[in-house]
């Protein structure tokens, strides 16, 4: 073994991002510029306030977005995820778990995610895909396996 | 030697990128670009294999 590297996910690449939601059963919508959430803040998230400042993010903005992906079939009450692109090139991701977002929770929080408040599980398939998707261009066999909610991808030429 | 490179996503989005086989400074330009699609790097480490190789190099 030769080298070792953690990395965070950052998210840069639509196509992999629109293939990450179709085998999640979602969809992604380019250029609607609004996501459905519960359309007010009620004074229980000043950490979160904080952290869309960070980003650059005007929190009188929370529902305007880039893109939109939404859950295939859903209900009109279910919930979206606003896409937005922020400063640095890189997008981030905005939702509302109120509820389980009414079914939007259950297609994108990780398993292990007990209070279903993450998009773990959408993030996972995404990397999974920028992952194989630049190996196979680089020349290597791409295998998949899934072991305890742990993807790995296994790449040899 | 084939090269392999092992790619694990948990359920988190934490990744954590391996490379074996590729002994020597060279194994980091393998996984740069993967890297680089994937976001930003908080941790790298060499092994055992490639601290060997340095080893080598700085005695001869």
């Amino acid at each position: 073994m030769s080298h070792i590297a953690t990395v965070d996910v950052q998210i840069k690449d639509l196509s992999s991002l629109q293939k990450a939601c179709e085998k999640l059963g979602l969809e992604l919508v380019k250029g609607q510029t609004n996501f459905k959430w519960y359309g007010r803040f009620v004074g229980d998230s000043v950490q979160f306030v904080e952290s869309l400042r960070a980003k650059g993010i005007n929190v009188n903005d929370y529902g305007k977005c880039d893109h939109v992906i939404r859950v295939k079939d859903a209900s009109r009450h279910t919930y979206e995820i606003g896409v937005v692109k922020l400063a640095d090139g890189t997008y981030t991701l905005l939702w509302d778990y109120f509820q389980g977002g009414f079914g939007l929770m259950d297609k994108v929080a990780a398993d292990s995610d007990k209070a279903k408040e993450g998009v773990g599980k959408l993030v996972q398939r995404y990397a999974t895909e920028v992952a194989a998707k630049r190996l196979k261009q680089q020349g290597y066999r791409v295998t998949e396996t899934v072991v305890d909610g742990k993807i790995k991808l296994k790449a040899t030429r | 030697m084939a090269e392999n490179i092992t790619v694990e996503i948990d359920d988190g989005g934490a990744v954590q990128v391996k490379v074996e086989g590729c002994p020597g400074p060279s194994c980091k330009a393998l996984t740069r670009d993967l890297e680089k699609d994937l976001g930003k790097v908080t941790a790298d480490r060499a092994t055992a294999e490639i601290s060997q190789q340095a080893k080598r190099v700085q005695k001869q």
